[in-house]
C-alpha cells in the first residue's frame, strides 16, 4: 500500500518536473536558436505544475514532511505526543477530504463555464478533479497515521531553506 | 447604511483604480452616503480569479478582462477586433450600448450583475528593435502577448508571440528576453516599460482592443433597497463607460507624450499595412459570428456592424 | 483589528500543538473569511487560491532552482571547489577553516539552500579539518554558519518566496544578495582569524601548494564556474527571464551530473521526488498564507498598524531594527520558513508604508534567517551537522556556533546601515 502510494505519485511528480525542466530548457534554445518559441510552454509548465504539487503532497504527508512547530518535543510526557498526534492527523485529514471535496465541486464548475487554457484550449476541469482526488487522497493518509510512530526523516530531508 | 466591498488587481495609482473610486464617490454622493465603497488594500484575487470572486460574493465590486478566463465568454470578443477606435470613451460608450441592448450578452455573465462593458484605448505595437512599417516587418522579432483576441490577431499575422503576464513585459523587455509587446499607449506607463522600449506603430483604430467589464456581485445588488438600486442603475451603463473610458484616455494622452518626451519613434501604419492586416484577420471576424450565433446571438454580423457604426456616431 | 489578532493568536495556538504551519494558517484564514464575508465566498476563495496557486506559471522557478540545487549536490563539484580554495589558502593559520567559507561561497552561487550547502560541505570539508586536529567546534561552526551562504549569495530558496509573497522582483533580489553575501564570507574568514588566534593549536595551517597545483585545482571547478555563469550570466544578459534561467541551471546540473557519471536511472528518480516533495510541502504553505493574507486583507488591522507605528514617533530606521531585534531572539526558538511566513503580512506592509526599499528588506530577512539558522538552540544547520556527524555531539556544535552568530548580526548591522550594499548592484540594472 505503502509502496504503491511512493511508487505511483513519486513516478507522477517526478516525470512532471523533468517535463517541465525539458521544456523550460527547449523552449528558452528554440527561442533563441530557431526563433521560436515552443506553442503553448507556459501553459503546459502549468498543467504540470499542478501534477508536480498534487501528486507530491501524499507523501509529504506520508513521510510528515509539513513545516511544524516541534521544538516542545523534547520536554512533552510520551502519552501527550501520542494525544497530539491523533489530534492533529484527525484535523488534518479532515481538512483534506473536505478540501478534496471543494476542488472536485470547483472542478465540476470549470465544465460547466469550459474553461480551457489560453493557447492550447485544454479544458481545466480534469485537472481540478485531479487535485480532488489526490487532496483526499493525502487526508486518507493522515487518517492511516493516527496512531503511528511518527517517521524516521533523513538527515536535513523535507526542509526547503 | 450599506458597504460595496471593492477590490482592485492593478495599483492604485492605475487609471481603473481611479474609475471605480470616481465610480464610488459619485454613487456616495447620489446616494448623500447611504451607499459607500470600501476599497480593499491589495486585490482579493490574482486578475484571472477576479469574476469568480466577485461571483462568488468574496468582493462586492470590481472589473476584469474577459480573456483572463478563455472559454467562458465569447460575444465580448467583439470589442477586442482590429481598427474599431481611437479611443477609449467612445469606444466604451458603444461597446456598453450595443452588448446591454442585446440580453444575450448578459446571458453571458449569469451569477454578476454588469454595470458597464467597456474597452481600453486602442491596441499598438511597441519594440525595443526597428521601426515596423509594414507587414513583414513583424517577423523576425519576438513579442509578448496577453490572452484574448489579440493573441488569435497576432497569430494570424504570423508573429512570434509567447503569452507572458503583462507585469513580466518589464523583465522580458529590459533583459532583451523578448524585443516587443502589444499595448495600448497606457500600459507603457504602468508596467514602467516607457523608458525602454524605442519605436512604436499605431494603427488608425487601434490594431486590437481588450473588452472589459464593470460587474457587482448579483446577490448584493439584489439585497440593495428599491432607492439604492435605482441610484445604482442611474449610474451604471453609458456613464460608468464614460467615466472609465474618460481615465484611461487621460492616461494614454499622458503616455504619447511621455513617449515623446523619451524619443520613442512612432510610425503610423499606412494604407497598404492596414488593408495587410485587414486581409490576413478577416476570418477571425466570421470566426466571431458563428461562434456568437452558436451562443444564441442571432444575425451577429449585424450586431457587429451596429457597433462599428455606433462607434462612428460616438466619435463624432 | 480584534479579528486580526486573534487569528494570529488562533494560529499561534494550534501551532504549538503541532497542527503543520500551513494547515493552521489556512483554517485560520477560510475561518476568518468565513466570518468576515460568509461561508460561501469562503469556500469559493479557497478553491480559488488553490487552483491559482497551483496553475502559477512563475511559481515554477521554485521547484526548477530546488531541483538544480539538488542535481548540483548529487554532482559532486563541492569536492573540487573545496580542493581549490584550499589550493589558494590552506596554508594559512585556520586554512582549512577558510577554505571551508571559500568553497561554501562558492557552492552558494549554484545551489539556493542553506541546509544542502552545509550537508554537502561536511562531507568534503569534515574529514579533512578532523585529519589536521582542528577542534570539532570549530569545524562544524564553520560548516553550519558557510553553509548559509546558500541562500544569500544567489540563486536562493527563501529570496523565491518572499520575492513572491510581497511581490518583488526576484531577479533584483538575486542581484542584491550578492555583496552581502561576499560580505559575510570576508567577515567570517575574520572571525576564524580571531578565534584561532585564541586555539591555535586547534587550527594548524595545511601544506602550501606551488602555483602550478594552484593552477591545476582552478581547473577542477571549471564546471561550477560554468554552471554560474549559465544560470545568472543568462538572467542578467537577458537570455532568459528567472524562471527560465532556473530551468536551464536545472537542466545544466543534470546534464553534469549525468556525464560525470553521478546519476542512474534510480538516483534521478530520487532527487526528482525529493525535489517534487519539497516543492509540495512549500505550496501548502503558500497557499496557506496567501489565504491567511486574504483574511488579513478584509480586517482594519492594516490601517490600524500603520497608525499605531507612526503614533509611537520612532524614527524609520529605529522601526526596523526594533524588527530586526525581534527576530534574531524568535529565531534562536523558530524554525525560520514558519517565523517569515506568519511575520511577513505583518511587518512588511510596515516597512515599505515607511518608504524602505522592499528589496533592501529581503536581504535583512535573509540575513536573519541565516542567523537563525545557526543560532541555538533551534537551528536547522546545527541539527543536519549533529545528524550527518554522529560523533561530535550537539554540545561541541552548539558551543562552535556563537562566534559566528556575533559575526552575523554585525552584518546584519551593516546591511541596515548601509543600504548600497544592497541596493548598489539591482541600481545598475535597467
Ligand atoms: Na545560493
Ligand atoms: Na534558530
Amino acid at each position: 500500500m505503502k509502496k504503491t502510494l511512493e511508487l505511483l505519485c513519486g513516478a507522477l511528480s517526478a516525470a512532471a518536473l523533468f517535463a517541465i525542466m525539458t521544456l523550460t530548457f527547449f523552449d528558452v534554445i528554440g527561442r533563441k536558436v530557431a526563433d521560436n518559441s515552443i506553442p503553448g510552454s507556459l501553459e503546459m509548465t502549468e498543467m504540470l505544475m499542478v501534477v508536480v504539487i498534487f501528486a507530491a503532497l501524499p507523501l509529504v504527508s506520508l513521510r510528515e514532511e509539513h513545516v511544524e512547530f516541534d521544538s516542545l518535543d523534547p520536554y512533552l510526557p510520551d502519552w501527550l505526543r501520542r494525544a497530539q498526534s491523533v489530534v492533529v492527523h484527525l484535523l488534518c485529514g479532515a481538512v483534506l477530504i473536505a478540501l478534496g471535496w471543494l476542488m472536485w465541486r470547483t472542478g465540476g464548475a470549470f465544465l460547466q463555464s469550459g474553461e480551457t487554457t489560453a493557447q492550447l484550449k485544454v479544458p481545466k476541469a480534469p485537472f481540478l478533479y485531479g487535485m480532488g482526488v489526490l487532496c483526499a487522497a493525502t487526508g486518507v493518509v493522515h487518517l492511516l497515521l493516527i496512531g503511528r510512530p511518527p517517521a524516521e526523516k533523513m538527515e536535513g530531508e523535507g526542509v526547503a531553506l | 447604511q450599506t458597504v460595496l466591498t471593492a477590490s482592485s488587481w492593478v495599483p492604485p495609482t492605475h487609471a481603473l483604480t481611479l474609475a471605480q473610486a470616481e465610480w464610488c464617490d459619485l454613487l456616495a454622493r447620489n446616494t448623500n452616503g447611504k451607499v459607500k465603497c470600501n476599497l480593499l488594500p491589495r486585490a482579493v484575487s490574482a486578475p484571472p480569479g477576479t469574476f469568480d470572486a466577485v461571483k462568488n460574493g468574496l468582493a462586492d465590486l470590481s472589473f476584469t478582462v474577459h480573456g483572463y478566463t478563455p472559454g467562458r465568454f465569447v460575444l465580448p470578443q467583439m470589442a477586442e477586433f482590429s481598427f474599431l477606435g481611437d479611443s477609449a470613451e467612445p469606444l466604451s460608450v458603444a461597446f456598453n450600448k450595443v452588448a446591454m441592448k442585446y440580453p444575450q450578452f448578459n446571458q453571458e455573465h449569469q451569477g454578476v450583475k454588469v454595470i458597464a462593458y467597456f474597452t481600453h484605448g486602442p491596441g499598438i505595437i511597441f519594440n525595443t528593435k526597428r521601426p515596423i512599417t509594414k507587414v513583414e516587418d513583424l517577423q523576425g522579432l519576438k513579442f509578448r502577448v496577453g490572452g484574448g483576441m489579440v493573441n488569435e490577431i497576432s497569430k494570424a499575422l504570423n508573429m512570434n508571440v509567447t503569452l507572458k503576464p503583462a507585469p513580466e513585459s518589464y523583465e522580458l523587455l529590459s533583459g532583451g528576453v523578448m524585443d516587443g509587446t502589444l499595448f495600448p499607449a497606457e500600459s507603457t506607463e504602468s508596467f514602467k516599460i516607457d523608458k525602454i522600449i524605442r519605436h512604436a506603430t499605431t494603427f488608425p483604430g487601434g490594431l486590437y482592443n481588450t473588452s472589459f467589464i464593470f460587474f457587482m456581485n448579483q446577490a448584493k445588488y439584489d439585497k440593495l433597497s428599491p432607492d439604492e438600486k435605482k441610484a445604482v442603475d442611474a449610474i451604471s451603463g453609458e456613464t460608468a463607460a464614460r467615466i472609465i473610458g474618460r481615465h484611461w484616455d487621460k492616461v494614454d494622452r499622458r503616455a504619447y507624450a511621455l513617449m515623446q518626451a523619451n524619443g520613442v519613434q512612432v510610425t503610423k501604419a499606412d494604407a497598404k499595412f492596414v488593408a495587410d492586416v485587414k486581409a490576413k484577420t478577416g476570418a477571425l471576424e466570421a470566426k466571431w459570428v458563428k461562434d456568437a450565433e452558436a451562443k444564441g446571438l442571432k444575425d451577429a454580423a449585424k450586431v457587429l456592424a451596429e457597433f462599428r457604426s455606433e462607434i462612428a456616431k460616438q466619435q463624432k | 483589528m480584534t479579528e486580526a489578532l486573534i487569528g494570529f493568536a488562533a494560529i499561534f495556538a494550534l501551532a504549538i500543538i503541532r497542527v503543520p504551519l500551513a494547515f493552521a494558517m489556512g483554517l485560520v484564514g477560510f475561518g476568518g473569511i468565513a466570518y468576515t464575508r460568509g461561508l460561501d465566498p469562503a469556500l469559493a476563495s479557497t478553491a480559488q487560491v488553490v487552483y491559482e496557486t497551483g496553475f502559477a506559471y512563475t511559481l515554477s522557478v521554485i521547484p526548477l532552482f530546488i531541483l538544480m540545487g539538488n542535481f548540483v549536490a548529487r554532482a559532486g563539484l563541492a569536492h573540487e571547489l573545496f580542493e581549490a580554495a584550499y589550493a589558494f589558502i590552506g596554508h594559512v593559520r585556520g586554512g582549512l577553516a577558510h577554505a571551508t567559507i571559500a568553497a561554501c561561497a562558492g557552492f552558494g552561487a549554484i545551489c539556493g539552500s542553506s541546509i544542502a550547502t552545509a550537508a554537502t560541505m561536511s562531507k568534503v570539508a569534515y574529514p579533512s579539518m578532523k585529519k589536521l586536529g582542528y577542534s570539532d567546534s570549530l569545524s562544524t561552526g564553520v560548516m553550519a554558519a558557510g553553509g548559509t551562504l546558500g541562500i544569500m549569495i544567489p540563486p536562493s530558496t527563501i529570496m523565491v518566496i518572499y520575492g513572491i509573497i510581497t511581490e518583488t522582483n526576484i531577479g533584483k533580489l538575486f542581484a542584491a544578495g550578492v555583496l552581502p553575501g561576499i560580505l559575510t564570507a570576508a567577515l567570517l574568514m575574520a572571525g576564524v582569524v580571531v578565534t584561532t588566534s585564541r586555539d591555535p593549536e586547534h587550527a594548524p595551517p595545511g601544506e602550501r601548494m606551488s602555483w602550478p597545483q594552484r593552477w591545476r585545482a582552478l581547473r577542477g571547478i571549471w564546471g561550477v564556474v560554468l554552471l554560474v555563469l549559465i544560470v545568472l550570466g543568462g538572467i542578467y544578459g537577458g537570455f532568459f527571464t528567472a524562471t527560465e534561467g532556473a530551468g536551464f541551471g536545472a537542466a545544466g546540473a543534470f546534464l553534469f551530473a549525468l556525464l560525470r557519471g553521478r546519476l542512474t536511472f534510480r538516483s534521478t528518480f530520487e532527487v526528482l521526488v525529493e525535489s517534487a516533495r519539497t516543492t509540495a510541502m512549500l505550496f501548502t504553505l503558500l497557499i496557506a498564507a496567501s489565504l491567511f493574507a486574504n483574511f488579513v486583507n478584509f480586517t482594519t488591522m492594516p490601517g490600524d498598524l500603520k497608525e499605531w507605528i507612526t503614533h509611537l514617533g520612532l524614527s524609520p530606521t529605529m522601526v526596523v531594527v526594533a524588527m530586526m531585534g525581534i527576530y534574531v531572539v524568535l529565531g534562536t526558538v523558530m524554525e525560520e520558513l514558519t517565523m517569515v511566513l506568519l511575520t511577513i503580512p505583518l511587518f512588511f506592509p510596515i516597512v515599505t508604508s515607511l518608504g524602505f526599499d522592499p528589496v533592501w528588506f529581503g536581504v535583512l530577512i535573509v540575513m536573519i534567517v541565516q542567523i537563525g539558522l545557526i543560532s541555538p538552540p533551534v537551528g536547522m544547520n546545527l541539527f543536519v551537522l549533529n545528524a550527518l556527524l554522529p560523533g561530535v555531539g550537539l554540545g561541541n556544535i552548539f558551543r562552535g556556533c556563537w562566534p559566528f552568530v556575533a559575526v552575523m548580526i554585525v552584518v546584519l548591522g551593516l546591511l541596515i546601515a548601509f543600504p548600497q550594499l544592497s541596493l548598489w548592484l539591482p541600481s545598475l540594472m535597467k
